[in-house]
C-alpha cells in the first residue's frame, strides 16, 4: 500500500510540475504562428492585372535557410480554393528564389529565364544537390521554365470568371478583372505533381522541416472598388506555418499535440494530422482608419478555410463563407454591429466572405462606421459555422474524428454549429493615406486573438449574448496564489488553457 | 528496493510523456514571439525630424486594448543609446484605440491631443467601469497630462538628437546617452501597469509596484517619409508598416508585484528588474540570429534598411558616462548571401572582404544593407539574405535561471545560452523601389532562426577564419530533425543531428 501511494504521489508530482511549469521554452514547440523557419508558407491573397498595363502584381519570395537543398511545392488556389496550378522551385543550400506571378499567370514563365533545376551550381557553403531529405532518384532537372501558352490561359481564366476548362468546372472562383486567389507553398521530398487537395500527397510528397522563410509584395495596391491613383507597394511576410514536431521523411505518419492541422480537410481519412501543420486562429482584432482630410482608407485581406476537400463542388459551396460576429469600435469605444443598433434582436444574415479577398473597411460586408471618427478597430469571428468535412483529434484514443458531434473546441454556445471545431482564418490590414499628391500604403498582420488550437469563440455581448470580446480564454488571468491588485480574485475567470479535444 | 524502483520507473514516465507530447497547445504558452495581445509592446525604432515648421518624417504608433477592462498603458521613450528620457501613462478604456504621432510629442510637447488621456473619459457600452479590472483602488490618473512643459519638450528632443539631456529642475543632467543626427532616433517600450506611475522601466521598483502581467495590448507603427539610409531626402513621401513587437507575459495575470514563477530562462527586461527577482517581469525574451532579405541596386534603384533593436549593456542605475557602452555593439556574426547562394564574409572564404569584423550598431538603428556595416555584395546580383547572429557578447549584467533551484546565475558565467546568454534584439527589413516615378516602400519582420529561448549560436563555417566554426547557418537546433521511429526520405538516419529541444537554463 505504502509502495502505491508513492507511485501515485509521484505520478500527482509529475501533473503538477506540469502545471507548474505550463510553456515550453523549446523551438517550434507552440500552435502560435510566428515569422520562422516554416514547413509550410501561405500567400493569403494575390492579385495581378492581366491586361498587361495596370502593372498590379503580386511579387513572393521564398528563401531556403538551411544549406541542404529543398522542394518548394507552389499552389495557386481561385479565391474559391479550388487548386489550378501547381509547380515546383528547386532550391539549393542557402537558395533564394523571387516569383512574379505576372510572370506566371501573364507571361507564363516561372522563375525566369528557365526556371529551377537540380543542375543548379549551389553556393559555396551550401551541401550537395543529391543531400538532405529528398527523394532519389530526384526528378527536378525538367521543372518547367516556361509555360504552354494554351495552360496560361485557362488558369487566367479560371483566377478571372471561375471556368476552369481543364475540370470542365464552372464557379470555381468569382468574376473579376484581376486574377485572384491565394497560394500555398509546402516543402516537398520530389518534384511532385498532385496537389494539396489530392490525399496521396500527404502519404508521398510532403515533408515536415520547418526550413523555408517567404515575403510578399504587393506592387500596385488600391482601397478596394478604386483605382490606384498612384502608384505604391506593400509587404508583408507569409504565414509561416510549422510542422509540428518537425521532421521525418516523405510520408512519416508522427503523432501531433495539435488538435486539427492546416490542411485538416485533404489528408487521408485514416491520417487526418499526418501533415502536422499548425492550424490558424478564427478571431482577430484588426485596426482600420477610413475617411479624413487626407483620404484614409483600409483594405482587410481575409484568407479563410473552405468547406470539403477540393472538388468543384466544394469550391462553389465556399464561395460564400458566412462571418460570425463582427463588432466595429470606433476611436470611443462605440460599438457597431452588421444588426445595426447593439444588442438589437431584429435578424440580418450575417455577412460572408469567399475563401479570400481583400474588401474596404468602409464596405457593407462590415458593420457601418455610426459616427464622424476615422479610426478605431474591428474585432473579427471569423468562424464559418464549421463543417463535417472539419476533424479534430480525440485524446483518449488519438483517433482523429471527422465527426458532427460537439467537442471541447466546439462547445456549446460557440459559433461552430456544425462539426467539431472552429475554421481556419487570417488577416491583414493595408492602411492606405494621401498626403501632399503621395500616396501612401503600409500593410501588416492583424492580431489574432488566440490560436489555432483555441476553442471556438462565442457569439459576442454586441450581438446579445455573453462571452466579453477579448482574448481567447478570457480576462484576468490570475496563476496560483496571486490575486489581481486590488486584492480580489473575483474577476480571476479566463484561462490560457486550451483543452485537449 | 521495489519501492524505489517503482518511484524512479513513474518519473522516468513522467519524463517520457513529456517527451511525447513536446508541444503546448495552450494560448501564450510559448517563447515564440506572435502578433497578438501583450503585456508590452516594442516599437523598435523611432525616427522623427523636429523641424518645427515643415512636418516630415515622423513615426506614429497605435495601441489597441483588447479587453472589455479599462488598462494603462506605460509609455518610455528611450534614446539610441538606451537611455530613457521620457515616461507619460495612457489611459485606456475598454476596447480603447489610442494613436500617437511622435511629431506631436516630441516637437509640439503634445500627448494624445488635444488633452491626453484620463480616467474621467466615458467608455464605451460594452466597456466596462473606468474603475474596474487589475488597476490600482485609488487611480491616479486623473491629470495625466496633455501638454509636456516647454523646457521638457526642448530637453527631450535635444536627448534623442544630440545625446545631452538637461531638463533642468533638479533633474540630472546626462550628456552622454545618444547619438548625435539630425532627426530624433530612438525606441519605445509600453507596459501594461497598474498605476499612472513615473517610475521608469530602469527602476527596479517598477517591477514590484507598478508592472501588470495581462496580455491585453496589441500594437503596430507607421513611418512615415522612411528613405533609405544614408541617401537623404526622400525623393517622394512614403510610408511603412508593421505590428509592433508583441511581447507576452508567461505565464499571464496577478495583481502589481506578484512574484511568480516563470520557465522563461530570462525576461526581456532581465538587466533592469530586482537582483532578487530576475524574471519577475516575466516578459518573453527575444531571438539573436535573424534571416532578413534584402534588395539593393538595379534599374528601379532597390534599396533595403534594416532596422535593428539591440540589448545593450547597462542596468539599473547605471551612469551617464556608461550608456556609452550601448554606443558600439558588435555583431556575432554576418553572412551575406546573394542570388547564387555566394556567401561573403568580412574575414573568411570562400568571398573575403578579408578585414576583422568591426561592425557596431547602437541600440536602435536604421542601417542600409549597402553599408559597410555588412559584408559587400558581389557580382551583379541585386538581392539575396542575410543571416545576422546579434548576439553582443554577452555581459554583465545578464542573468538566467538555474534549473531546478530557480537561483540565478549572471555575470560571465559560460551556460549553454551563452555567457550568461545571447543578448535578445529585433529586426526589421524596408525595402524601397522607384517605378516610373513614383516610390515604393514595403515594411516587414525578419524571421528569427530561433526563438528567445534558444541557446546562443556558435560561428558558422562562414567565418571560420579560426577554425572554430562548425555550425552550419540554419534554423536553431539544426536540422534535420527525425522524432522518434522515423528516418529521412532516403531511409537513412545519419542526417538526423538537429533537435528542436531548447535546455533548461
Amino acid at each position: 500500500m505504502k509502495t502505491l501511494r508513492l507511485f501515485l504521489l509521484s505520478l500527482f508530482l509529475c501533473g503538477t510540475a506540469a502545471a507548474a511549469v505550463p510553456q515550453s521554452i523549446n523551438n517550434d514547440d507552440s500552435c502560435d504562428v510566428k515569422v520562422g523557419p516554416a514547413a509550410t508558407l501561405l500567400l493569403p491573397y494575390f492579385e495581378v492585372g492581366t491586361d498587361g498595363t495596370s502593372g498590379q502584381t503580386t511579387l513572393f519570395t521564398i528563401t531556403n535557410v538551411t544549406r541542404y537543398p529543398q522542394i518548394a511545392h507552389v499552389t495557386l488556389w481561385t479565391d474559391f480554393g479550388y487548386p489550378v496550378l501547381t509547380f515546383n522551385l528547386f532550391l539549393t543550400g542557402y537558395d533564394v528564389q523571387a516569383i512574379n506571378l505576372a510572370d506566371v499567370l501573364v507571361r507564363g514563365v516561372i522563375a525566369p529565364p528557365n526556371g529551377t533545376t537540380s543542375a543548379t551550381t549551389p553556393g559555396a557553403l551550401s551541401a550537395s544537390n543529391r543531400s538532405g531529405n529528398l527523394r532519389t532518384p530526384l526528378d527536378c532537372t525538367s521543372n518547367p521554365g516556361n509555360l504552354p501558352q494554351s495552360l496560361v490561359d485557362i488558369i487566367r481564366s479560371a483566377l478571372r470568371t471561375g471556368a476552369f476548362s481543364l475540370n470542365s468546372c464552372t464557379g470555381i472562383g468569382g468574376t473579376h478583372s484581376d486574377a485572384i486567389g491565394y497560394a500555398t507553398v509546402d516543402v516537398v521530398a520530389s518534384c511532385t505533381e498532385r496537389s494539396p487537395a489530392d490525399p496521396l500527397y500527404y502519404t508521398n510528397d510532403l515533408l515536415f522541416d520547418n526550413v523555408l522563410i517567404g515575403d510578399y509584395q504587393q506592387i500596385g495596391p488600391h482601397p478596394a472598388g478604386q483605382p490606384a491613383s498612384t502608384f505604391d507597394a506593400a509587404g508583408n511576410p507569409m504565414v509561416h506555418i510549422r510542422a509540428v514536431p518537425e521532421g521525418g521523411g516523405a510520408g512519416s505518419n508522427v503523432g501531433t499535440a495539435l488538435p486539427y492541422t492546416f490542411y485538416d480537410r485533404y489528408t487521408p481519412a485514416t491520417t487526418r494530422t499526418i501533415d502536422r501543420r499548425q492550424p490558424l486562429p478564427s478571431t482577430y482584432a484588426a485596426r482600420f482608419i477610413q475617411g479624413g482630410t487626407t483620404a484614409f482608407s483600409t483594405n482587410l485581406t481575409i484568407w479563410r478555410e473552405g468547406f470539403g476537400s477540393g472538388s468543384c463542388a466544394d469550391a462553389k459551396a465556399s464561395a460564400p463563407l458566412i462571418v460570425s460576429d463582427m463588432v466595429r469600435f470606433d476611436e470611443h469605444e462605440n460599438p457597431f454591429t452588421i444588426a445595426g443598433p447593439l444588442l438589437c434582436t431584429c435578424y440580418y444574415p450575417p455577412s460572408t466572405l469567399p475563401p479570400t479577398s481583400s474588401t474596404a473597411s468602409s464596405s457593407s460586408v462590415y458593420p457601418a462606421m455610426g459616427s464622424a471618427d476615422v479610426g478605431g478597430w474591428l474585432y473579427l469571428n471569423l468562424d464559418n459555422g464549421g463543417s463535417t468535412t472539419y476533424s479534430v483529434t480525440h485524446d483518449a484514443g488519438g483517433v482523429p474524428t471527422p465527426t458532427n458531434a460537439r467537442t471541447s473546441l466546439a462547445p456549446i454556445g460557440s459559433t461552430t454549429t456544425l462539426g467539431p471545431r472552429p475554421s481556419q482564418n487570417w488577416v491583414t490590414v493595408t492602411m492606405f493615406g494621401h498626403l501632399g499628391g503621395n500616396q501612401m500604403t503600409a500593410e501588416f498582420d492583424a492580431a489574432s486573438l488566440g490560436n489555432g488550437c483555441s476553442p471556438g469563440a462565442a457569439l459576442s455581448p454586441a450581438s446579445g449574448y455573453f462571452t466579453p470580446i477579448g482574448p481567447a480564454g478570457g480576462v484576468f488571468v490570475c496563476p496560483p496564489g496571486t490575486t489581481l491588485t486590488d486584492g480580489t480574485t473575483t474577476l480571476c475567470t479566463g484561462t490560457n488553457v486550451n483543452p485537449v479535444p | 528496493m521495489k519501492t524505489l524502483c517503482l518511484l524512479l520507473l513513474s518519473l522516468l514516465l513522467c519524463v517520457t510523456a513529456s517527451a511525447a507530447v513536446p508541444s503546448s497547445i495552450n494560448n501564450d504558452d510559448s517563447c515564440d514571439v506572435k502578433v497578438g495581445p501583450a503585456a508590452t509592446l516594442l516599437l523598435p525604432y523611432f525616427e522623427v525630424d523636429p523641424n518645427p515648421n515643415v512636418p516630415g518624417q515622423t513615426t506614429l504608433f497605435t495601441i489597441t486594448n483588447v479587453s472589455r477592462y479599462p488598462q494603462i498603458a506605460h509609455v518610455t521613450l528611450w534614446t539610441d543609446w538606451a537611455y530613457p528620457v521620457l515616461t507619460f501613462n495612457l489611459f485606456l478604456t475598454g476596447y480603447d484605440v489610442q494613436a500617437i504621432n511622435l511629431y506631436d510629442v516630441i516637437v509640439r510637447g503634445t500627448i494624445a491631443p488635444p488633452s491626453g488621456t484620463s480616467q474621467a473619459t466615458t467608455p464605451g457600452t460594452l466597456s466596462s467601469s473606468n474603475k474596474s479590472g487589475n488597476l490600482r483602488a485609488t487611480l491616479d490618473c486623473a491629470s495625466n497630462p496633455g501638454l509636456l512643459p516647454l523646457p521638457l519638450t526642448w530637453a527631450v528632443r535635444t536627448s534623442l538628437t544630440t545625446g545631452v539631456f538637461n531638463p533642468g529642475g533638479g533633474v540630472t543632467p546626462c550628456s552622454t546617452n545618444g547619438g548625435v543626427h539630425a532627426n530624433a532616433i530612438g525606441y519605445v517600450t509600453i507596459d501594461v501597469v497598474a498605476n499612472c506611475t513615473n517610475l521608469l522601466p530602469t527602476d527596479p521598483a517598477y517591477y514590484t509596484t507598478d508592472l501588470l502581467f495581462d496580455n491585453v495590448l496589441i500594437g503596430d507603427y507607421q513611418q512615415l517619409g522612411g528613405s533609405p539610409a544614408g541617401t537623404g531626402a526622400p525623393s517622394a513621401f512614403d510610408a511603412a508598416g508593421n505590428p509592433m513587437v508583441h511581447i507576452r507575459a508567461v505565464p499571464e495575470g496577478g495583481g502589481a508585484g506578484s512574484n511568480v514563477a516563470t520557465a522563461l530562462p530570462y525576461t526581456f527586461y532581465d538587466r533592469y528588474t530586482p537582483a532578487a527577482t530576475r524574471t519577475i517581469d516575466r516578459r518573453q525574451p527575444l531571438p539573436s540570429t535573424f534571416a532578413a532579405r534584402y534588395i539593393q541596386g538595379g534599374p528601379t534603384a532597390f534599396a533595403t534598411n534594416l532596422t535593428i533593436w539591440r540589448e545593450g549593456f547597462t542596468g539599473s542605475g547605471e551612469s551617464c558616462a556608461s550608456h556609452v557602452n550601448n554606443a558600439a555593439l558588435t555583431f556575432g556574426e554576418i553572412v551575406r548571401f546573394d542570388e547564387h547562394e555566394n556567401p561573403s564574409t568580412f574575414h573568411a572564404p570562400p568571398i573575403c572582404q578579408c578585414q576583422p569584423n568591426v561592425s557596431t550598431v547602437p541600440i536602435a538603428s536604421s542601417t542600409n544593407t549597402a553599408d559597410s556595416i555588412y559584408p559587400q555584395l558581389f557580382g551583379t546580383d541585386v538581392g539575396g539574405w542575410l543571416y545576422l547572429n546579434l548576439n553582443n557578447g554577452g555581459s554583465d549584467h545578464y542573468s538566467i535561471t538555474s534549473h531546478p533551484s530557480g537561483a540565478i546565475t549572471a555575470g560571465r558565467a559560460r551556460t549553454p545560452f551563452g555567457t550568461p546568454r545571447a543578448s535578445q534584439n529585433w529586426v526589421t527589413v524596408t525595402m524601397f523601389g522607384d517605378a516610373g516615378g513614383s516610390r515604393m516602400a514595403a515594411e516587414l519582420d525578419a524571421a528569427p532562426l530561433g526563438n528567445g529561448c534558444s541557446p546562443a549560436a556558435q560561428i558558422s563555417p562562414a567565418s571560420d577564419f579560426y577554425g572554430y566554426g562548425m555550425v552550419p547557418v540554419g534554423p536553431a537546433g539544426g536540422i534535420f530533425i527525425c522524432p522518434p521511429g522515423t528516418t529521412l526520405t532516403d531511409g537513412t538516419t545519419a542526417l538526423c543531428t538537429g533537435t528542436n529541444g531548447n535546455p533548461q537554463p
